[in-house]
């Protein structure tokens, strides 16, 4: 009797540990293979388009709930939206609003749902808007707050605005300063800037290189893969032109009017002086800070933060490129075309009204001289 | 039957000392003793009835295998707590927007009817522009219908596909690889398996990567398609989470050696060739390659955001001749490349560890079966009277609490990332799937050893078995007319 227990009991502690695997064995409730979803993180324009769609089967079948909120419909010529007295009291509408045509948004009202409008649409000052559909130009006025999304034919951003989703636009976006932003894609992103004196300085012309025959000291160039590879830090002087690629175990930085037919790569921080043109991609685990009036037609990366200043061109028409690190600080007079990626926070500001940038403990050392980024 | 007994006395010195002392104590602690002037007897005793020598080695050689087995412990701790509270690095995925450049897709495919028309279909669907695409089905002296149905798809899709027909030449991905590398004008290329099953983002997520010209090879993750298949797929797909999730994700945070697999992964074609282009003498052309790159001033980058579905294998002995292959592969990388590696000046220490210790991850269960014997020896044949038993006391808790359960740790922790719920609590089985991995892998490395080296034994290909079903094509789909052996245009 006792031998018959003691075996018992020996078995159950062997058999309690496999109880939970046998019972899933025995009666499986998790056999599906993992989803891979990658859609919305590689689409910026997902949320707007799923919004779209959704929206147009609901007006064609006449539903008047959509995603948890009552559509309102405002056909084309209404004189405003025509929002509740409970609503006006509230300050703010929870309905989504179908809009036929342009309108202006009233002010001191919040609309915590979508808002879509065929033509135009105009947001008022100072108000926070959950995401915004326009089928024309959309302008967000200053101090207007995003929480998700905004997609227009064209959308202007005005100054002071904070963006917390994504931002898209068929065709251009501009950029007020001041504003912050995650996710910003067009054809052709422009950061305008208020004051004359901080556009950038005009683009030198008749520009003459001096090829690189001689790469300095810890820099080995490979013929074969037209690439240079430095295992410390490498400056390369003023006015050079080379055709391939520096990979660099360490800072890297590049003097004023380079031209570099490749791209860039470096494990501690990049700087890319005046006026450079490099046809290839930027990319550094530090920080990448691209001075005045450079020309980068590859993707610009890191996994620290990124400054462009003003008179940037990243991109190309027709040849798109993706800015993208945890921190962006884009400089009014910068052009991208493409898609400016902030993982943490991206914003853009007068660079005269910034002595002293702190990204993260980060002290970018921006001085407010228009143009230069030291 | 004589005992040999032998004592040593480890006289206490000055506090300069302790640290050295401390030292002795627990990697010594098997075989020697003292006298502390603290009054504690450390107790010294060995004794074996085959002499000093026999237990001397027996406890040296298992201080190395415990040794390994710490640090292996250690390292799969280590990544699972960097995948749960580390900083994450996953710079190429927000790379949505670029002018692409142009790849070529290579499916390598012997004998593969039963699954390549739905890889190729899966190829036609991707968002990557047509246009900078080449897809290049490589067909490798098939003797199925692949030919034929490659040829049909390609006649559904006019323009879209170049397959290569590989009749005669070396056997071997790596040898098939290498022809029809010699064939493509592309900058990149990105290799599938033909039983993978490429998702609509993939291409982009795994050419994003080589934006950054230090990045040679790229490593996207591998998802089983067929879980629900039995326990064996239900376990493979715990230990894939626990490979990429965790292991690979945790040594591309880590800035250590992620490694590429052979399968979803993209290579520059100029570091390919910078290293010396395919090797179709190995049997892992994978890990070779990893390691050549590595050596030559390359990063290989694993994307965990590159996700493709694989079939896994169905049956244990199909798994075990599958494990059998990557462990005579690996370890024969670990011959070329250990020391080399190990040498090499211009990688860091952290770096160089790490890529030893993958190297050296399939000989871990050999040693661990021999340590297993070890033990029974020691057991058997030498008498200790222990010295500092607390030491070894809380060696073994530790190592029971602990050093046992790394594994398991890591898995669980990846199931916890992909937020899977009631497939953890199959945890428990993956027990059953080391053992089976154990033993196939102990039995590689004896036949790699020992009969591989033997005159007129070479290394057989064994091919993964599918279980898909066939491929059931109409009657138009059938190819017309007859093709040429070599690159149809």
């Amino acid at each position: 009797m006792m031998l018959a227990l003691l075996v018992g009991l020996v078995l159950l502690v062997l058999v309690l540990p496999l109880l939970p695997a046998l019972c899933e064995w025995r009666r499986p409730r998790d056999v599906v293979p993992l989803k891979i979803d990658e859609t919305d993180a590689l689409d910026p324009l997902y949320l707007a388009h799923s919004f779209a769609v959704l929206l147009a089967e609901a007006v064609k079948v006449g539903a008047t709930y959509l995603g948890g909120s009552d559509i309102a419909h405002v056909t084309r010529g209404a004189n405003g939206v025509p929002l509740l007295a409970t609503e006006v009291a509230a300050k703010r509408t929870d309905r989504l609003w179908h809009i036929q045509g342009d309108i202006h948004l009233p002010e001191n009202i919040g609309f915590y749902a979508e808002v879509s409008a065929s033509a135009g649409l105009h947001t008022a000052a100072h108000n926070v808007y959950r995401a915004l559909w326009a089928g024309g130009l959309a302008t967000l006025a200053p101090f207007s707050t995003v929480l998700r999304w905004v997609h227009g034919r064209a959308v202007h951003v005005g100054a002071g605005c904070h963006l917390a989703g994504r931002v898209t636009a068929q065709d251009t976006l501009t950029i007020e300063p001041g504003v912050f932003f995650m996710l910003l894609h067009a054809s052709r992103i422009d950061f305008v800037a208020q004051h004359e004196r901080c556009r950038a300085h005009p683009p030198v012309t008749n520009l003459s290189y001096v090829a690189i025959t001689d790469w300095p000291d810890g820099a080995v160039w490979n013929p074969q893969v037209r690439r240079a590879f430095a295992r410390s830090a490498l400056q390369v002087g003023d006015h050079y032109a080379w055709h391939g690629d520096i990979v660099c175990l360490a800072d890297l930085g590049l003097g004023r009017y380079c031209k570099a037919d490749g791209s860039l790569k470096a494990r501690g921080s990049l700087h890319v002086g005046i006026g450079c043109h490099i046809s290839g991609s930027v990319v550094a685990n530090g920080s990448v800070y691209l001075a005045a009036n450079c020309e980068v037609l590859g993707s610009v990366l890191s996994e620290t933060a990124i400054v462009v200043g003003p008179g940037c061109t990243i991109g190309a028409p027709g040849n798109p490129a993706t800015i993208t690190a945890p921190y962006i600080d884009m400089a009014p007079g910068a052009t991208v075309y493409g898609t400016v990626w902030a993982e943490e926070k991206g914003w853009t500001t007068e660079l005269a009204s910034r002595t002293s940038t702190v990204l993260n403990g980060l002290s970018l050392g921006i001085v407010p001289a228009c143009g230069l980024v030291v | 039957m004589p005992v040999h007994v032998v004592y040593f006395g480890l006289p206490s010195k000055a506090a300069s000392c302790t640290l050295r002392t401390l030292l002795m104590l627990v990697v010594g602690s098997f075989a020697s003793g003292a006298q502390s002037d603290t009054g504690i007897t450390l107790g010294y005793a060995i004794a074996s009835p085959f002499g000093t020598v026999w237990a001397w080695c027996l406890v040296g050689m298992m201080g190395i295998v415990m040794l390994l087995l710490t640090v292996y412990t250690l390292r799969h701790y280590v990544f699972s707590i960097n995948r749960l509270f580390g900083h994450q690095r996953h710079p190429y995925a927000s790379i949505v927007t670029a002018d692409w450049p142009r790849v070529t897709i290579f499916v390598a495919a012997h004998n593969e009817e039963d699954v390549i028309q739905d890889c190729l279909e899966n190829l036609m669907r991707v968002d990557y522009p047509a246009d900078r695409m080449v897809i290049m089905p490589v067909n490798d002296r098939s003797s199925d219908r692949t030919r034929e149905i490659i040829d049909a798809v390609v006649e559904r899709f006019p323009g879209r596909i170049t397959p290569f027909h590989r009749v005669g030449g070396k056997p071997g991905k790596a040898a098939a690889l290498k022809d029809a590398t010699a064939l493509i004008d592309t900058d990149f290329i990105i290799v599938f398996d033909a039983d993978y099953m490429p998702s609509r983002g993939l291409i982009r997520r795994l050419m994003a990567p080589f934006f950054d010209a230090e990045v040679g090879a790229v490593m996207g993750r591998v998802v089983p398609h067929n879980v629900g298949a039995n326990l064996l797929t239900r376990l493979l797909d715990l230990e894939r989470s626990g490979g990429y999730q965790v292991d690979q994700q945790a040594r591309m945070n880590l800035g250590l050696v992620p490694q590429y697999g052979g399968t979803v992964g993209g290579i520059r074609i100029s570091a390919l060739q910078s290293v010396g282009g395919w090797h179709d003498d190995v049997l892992a052309e994978d890990t070779d390659l990893t390691y050549r790159l590595l050596l030559g001033g390359w990063l290989t980058v694993y994307h965990n955001r590159a996700e493709c579905y694989e079939e896994v294998p169905q049956n244990w002995a199909v798994r075990m001749r599958q494990i059998k292959r990557w462990s005579k592969g690996h370890n024969q990388a670990l011959v070329r490349h250990g020391g080399a590696l190990l040498r090499n000046p211009s990688l860091g220490l952290i770096e160089r560890v790490d890529g030893f210790l993958l190297l050296g991850v399939y000989m871990m269960s050999p040693i661990l079966l021999f340590g297993w014997v070890l033990s029974l020896l020691m057991y058997f044949t030498v008498s200790m009277r222990m010295l500092a038993p607390a030491f070894l006391l809380i060696a073994f808790m530790a190592h029971s609490a602990l050093g046992n359960f790394a594994a398991f740790f890591e898995i669980a922790t990846a199931v916890h990332l992909d937020r899977s719920r009631q497939r953890i609590y199959l945890l428990a089985f993956t027990f059953m799937g080391f053992i089976v991995s154990a033993v196939a892998i102990a039995q590689s490395v004896l036949e790699q050893l020992l009969l591989d080296r033997m005159p007129g034994r070479g290394f057989h290909w064994d091919k993964t078995v599918r279980y898909r079903r066939p491929v059931v094509l109409p009657a138009t789909h059938l190819p017309l007319s007859s093709v040429s052996e070599e690159m149809q245009p």
